[in-house]
């Protein structure tokens, strides 16, 4: 009885299995989804999805270098879900989501439909998770930039996902803007969301065909971060500037550990270069006399890069006004970024949930009036940096 | 013990009981031509004088015949002629007759035949109904060389050899102390193979020396020839893909699981002798973590550990990620995966059951070859798996990797014995992985580990000392501590063997 039951349950488990079981030549391995506004009020959806014969490591696989790295696949639907319902119909193999490094959406589709039926379907779906990253495509669709051929990764969402790893690029951002960011800015702290955005750098050229990697020149499929996009609720209503981009990742704390910043010197003598590291941020809104005061305090240190003031280095003299000029710029950055966002009536430093959080009784007295209260807003900044290192010389050559 | 074997019903194989030793010599020689067939090996000789006669027996090639020449015949001789009367008793043989050999006097037939098949020079007087043993063991055997199955960088170079006595000896050499006991048994109806558990008293686990000495002594084998027979019949009561007893070739393993408190089982014609009670985690563990340093030795049995599982769950869990879990995959590991599998015509399991079953036969076949025809078939070998089956497109280059590396884990194993129970356990895993994915390779390794904390060696838990825990055990186990950091172990030998 023993041996009967044993046997049984044996002939179970393996009649059971391979039921959902899936063999990697059966699976199409998206990488990224681009979402555009089809005619008609349509959506269309553009699957990049790798082909792997193309991008073998080694020997194996058989498939000719020729062929393309990825392919994409365009399908449209009355929305997004049924779009991609429609796919399967053409595609061969199971669409597989799990490993969407990227989903971009045209900057027309989110001006005019907003994200709200994009994020729904994307976080109820099993198989996509939400830590791949989100893009507005600026003037271009995102199948435009999906069928770019880049020049130095297998596909343009590979090359975007690495963009965003650079150290030190200007928007210095830390790992990007995700579709849960997202969510949480829109929904859990009730800021206005912001998300990254990415252009072609040489928007005429077409690069489409593999034949383009043969081009010495690799500005015509090279891709560019823009500056970040900013949205009412689920609409984009406008693009920071990479200055304003820069202030909201300081003050947001989304700073990756070094950026590259550039300062002017008074009188338009030149510029200053830097990087700038170790950066320690403090913003708070705060409610004084009924006026919302928003104090922002930066210390950090400062690599020098590049420099063609007329300022004397080697004496303590020349370094403290080169920290003046610098801390004054900075200053002049943040408190214009700021002033912008006002101007915006948009409320993407997030201000109307930390004081929330820090003045709970204060805000329950002013929260009717909060548009009011923001707009009358002043600033106060506070920023202290200390070159750490003029770099390998130390005055330049004119001095 | 061999005399209430005795009494039991004969069988035909058996010697005839109602025989005895009678008053005559030449009739006593008789009796034992006819018991044995008259072979052709048995050598007898009568010494006649006027009142007496004494007679020797000896079968040929089982004693040491210089002896006989020089220490037996010649002071018996003297004897006989100088005492040429009635009295004699073994205490004047002992007394008087210089003979630099064990001598035990017996009135039974029986044991006398034994004793003459297992090289012992038979003496028996006229008119006396006792018999005399000579104890003189001595036949060819196979030089002491480094064991074969189990080498080591550092460490004593000899191994076990096909002689119990030698073997004995071996361990003498290696814990000289008196408390080290060897008690023998016979094994088998027809063999009557000598077997001998050897135990330091004090300090070995009486309960397991008595379930040892216990099952040995109710063992029904009609035959033993290596301890692998013994073990089988000696194991705890049920099924297990496990070894219980560890097998082992080299006299030092064996000593210092004498001075853990384990006993070692030995057998006449084996190398291999058996230490008990084991542990599971004592497969892990060489003579030669001892020998090396403790950072390298704790290191060393950490890789052991991670060969094992490799050896264990690779090509399953190979299997259960690419075709359930492709998310769990890194995404570019992914893209050359898929681009392997391109066009192949298998699924991966049946991929990973052939490669795994050529392996098998090549190993296999590699043991059993006749040696001049080794390099044909390595050759052979590493073009199929390595080479060919590849570029044919029959199976992807990744599962020949998976494939490769669980093999040459297999081998990372001290224990020849284990390994081979990962082997098999290794194919049902596959099964497993292949229906359920990475739940079935959850699941079946849920149910082995059940099974371990139940199995049992010698009475003891196979899985001490994890389950049940004990802390201060842990010195010895996944890890090596310093061995001046392990004063347990000298503190109680100092106890019991002061």
């Amino acid at each position: 009885m023993k041996f009967y039951s044993a046997l049984l349950l044996a002939i179970l488990v393996i009649l059971g299995g391979c039921s959902r079981q899936e063999e990697l030549n059966e699976l199409l391995i998206l990488t990224g989804i681009g979402v555009d506004l089809g005619e008609n009020d349509t959506v269309k959806v553009t699957f990049q999805a790798v082909n792997p014969q193309a991008q073998a490591g080694g020997e194996a696989g058989g498939g000719s270098a020729s062929q393309a790295q990825s392919y994409t696949f365009e399908s449209e639907g009355e929305d997004m879900i049924e779009a991609v319902f429609k796919a399967r119909n053409f595609l061969s193999r199971k669409l597989f989501f799990a490993h969407i490094s990227s989903l971009l959406i045209s900057e027309e589709f989110a001006r005019e439909r907003g994200i709200k039926e994009i994020s729904d379907f994307v976080e109820r779906h099993y198989d996509i998770r939400d830590n791949y990253l989100l893009f507005i495509t600026k003037d271009e669709t995102a199948s435009t930039i999906l069928k770019t051929f880049t020049p130095l990764d297998n596909s343009s969402t590979k090359n975007i996902e690495n963009l965003t790893k650079v150290r030190g690029g200007t928007l210095g951002i830390k790992n990007g803007t995700k579709l849960e960011d997202f969510i949480r800015a829109r929904y859990g702290e009730d800021r206005d969301p912001v998300v990254m955005g990415v252009e072609k750098v040489d928007k005429q050229a077409s690069s489409t065909k593999t034949e383009s990697l043969n081009d010495i020149e690799g500005n015509k499929g090279a891709l560019r971060l823009t500056g970040l996009a900013l949205f009412d609720k689920d609409y984009l209503v406008n693009w920071l500037s990479y200055k304003d981009s820069n202030a909201l990742i300081m003050i947001t704390k989304k700073l990756d550990d070094v950026i590259s910043y550039t300062v002017k010197c008074p009188d338009d003598q030149g510029t200053i270069g830097f990087l700038l590291k170790e950066i320690e941020i403090k913003a708070e809104p705060k409610i004084v006399n009924e006026q919302l005061n928003y104090s922002v305090q930066l210390k950090g240190n400062i690599n020098l890069q590049g420099l063609s003031c007329n300022l004397k280095l080697s004496t303590e003299q020349g370094v403290n006004e080169l920290q003046t000029i610098i801390n004054e710029d900075i200053e002049t950055d943040l408190r214009t970024a700021l002033t912008n966002a006002i101007a915006s009536q948009l409320d993407y430093f997030g201000i109307k949930n930390q004081l929330s959080r820090n003045q709970p009784d204060e805000w329950e007295k002013v929260k009717d009036d909060w548009s009011n209260l923001y707009e009358n807003m002043s600033i106060n900044t506070d920023v202290n940096i200390y070159l750490e290192s003029p770099g390998s010389r130390v005055n330049n050559n004119e001095e | 013990m061999r005399r209430k074997r005795s009494k039991q019903a004969s069988p035909p194989y058996h010697t005839d009981d109602s025989l005895v030793i009678s008053k005559d010599v030449e009739q006593n020689i008789n009796q034992i031509k006819q018991s044995l067939g008259d072979p052709f090996d048995l050598i007898s000789k009568i010494y006649s004088f006027n009142h007496t006669a004494f007679a020797l027996c000896y079968i040929d090639g089982l004693i040491r015949t210089e002896d006989i020449e020089l220490n037996v015949i010649p002071p018996l001789m003297n004897w006989f002629k100088e005492n040429d009367s009635r009295n004699h008793s073994i205490k004047d043989f002992q007394q008087h007759i210089q003979i630099p050999k064990n001598m035990k006097v017996t009135t039974d037939y029986s044991e006398l035949l034994a004793a003459l098949l297992r090289g012992n020079i038979i003496l028996l007087v006229q008119k006396g109904t006792e018999g005399y043993l000579i104890s003189d063991q001595y036949w060819q055997t196979r030089a002491i060389e480094e064991p074969s199955s189990q080498t080591m960088v550092r460490g004593p170079r000899e191994g076990f050899v096909e002689t119990l006595s030698i073997n004995s000896t071996l361990i003498r050499r290696r814990i000289s102390n008196p408390k080290l006991r060897f008690k023998s048994f016979i094994v088998g109806k027809v063999t009557q193979t000598s077997v001998i558990v050897t135990y330091i008293e004090g300090l070995v686990n009486e309960e397991a020396l008595k379930i040892a000495c216990q099952r040995i002594n109710d063992c029904k084998a009609r035959e033993v020839f290596e301890t692998g027979m013994l073990e089988e019949m000696i194991e705890d009561k049920g099924y297990t893909p496990f070894p219980t007893l560890i097998d082992t070739e080299r006299p030092d393993v064996v000593s210092s699981a004498l001075v853990e408190g384990k006993l070692a089982i030995m057998m006449e014609g084996t190398p291999f002798a058996l230490i008990g009670p084991a542990t599971l985690n004592s497969y892990f563990q060489t003579a030669e973590d001892y020998y090396n340093r403790f950072d390298l030795s704790t290191f060393l049995r950490l890789i052991r550990l991670i060969a094992f599982w490799i050896a264990f769950a690779l090509p399953a869990s190979f299997v259960a990620l690419t075709t359930f879990h492709q998310e769990l995959i890194p995404t570019d590991l992914l893209i050359s995966l898929a681009a392997q599998r391109e066009g192949l015509p298998f699924p991966a399991l049946v991929e990973a059951l052939i490669m795994e079953t050529v392996f098998e036969i090549l190993r296999e076949a590699g043991l059993r070859m006749p040696r001049p025809i080794g390099p044909a078939v390595s050759i052979v070998g590493a073009i199929v798996i390595g080479d060919a089956a590849v570029s044919a497109g029959l199976v992807s280059p990744a599962i020949v990797i998976v494939v490769s590396l669980t093999a040459i884990s297999s081998f990372a194993n001290p224990y020849y014995s284990i390994a081979g129970s990962v082997r098999m356990l290794r194919f049902i895993l596959m099964i497993f992985a292949a229906s359920a994915g990475i739940f079935g390779v959850f699941i079946f390794t849920m149910i082995i580990c059940i099974h371990l904390v139940s199995l049992k060696s010698l009475g003891q838990p196979y899985m001490a000392p994890f389950a049940p825990f004990s802390l201060k055990k842990q010195k010895d186990t996944l890890l090596r501590f310093p061995l001046w950091w392990s004063k347990r172990k000298n503190r109680r030998n100092g106890e019991i063997l002061k």
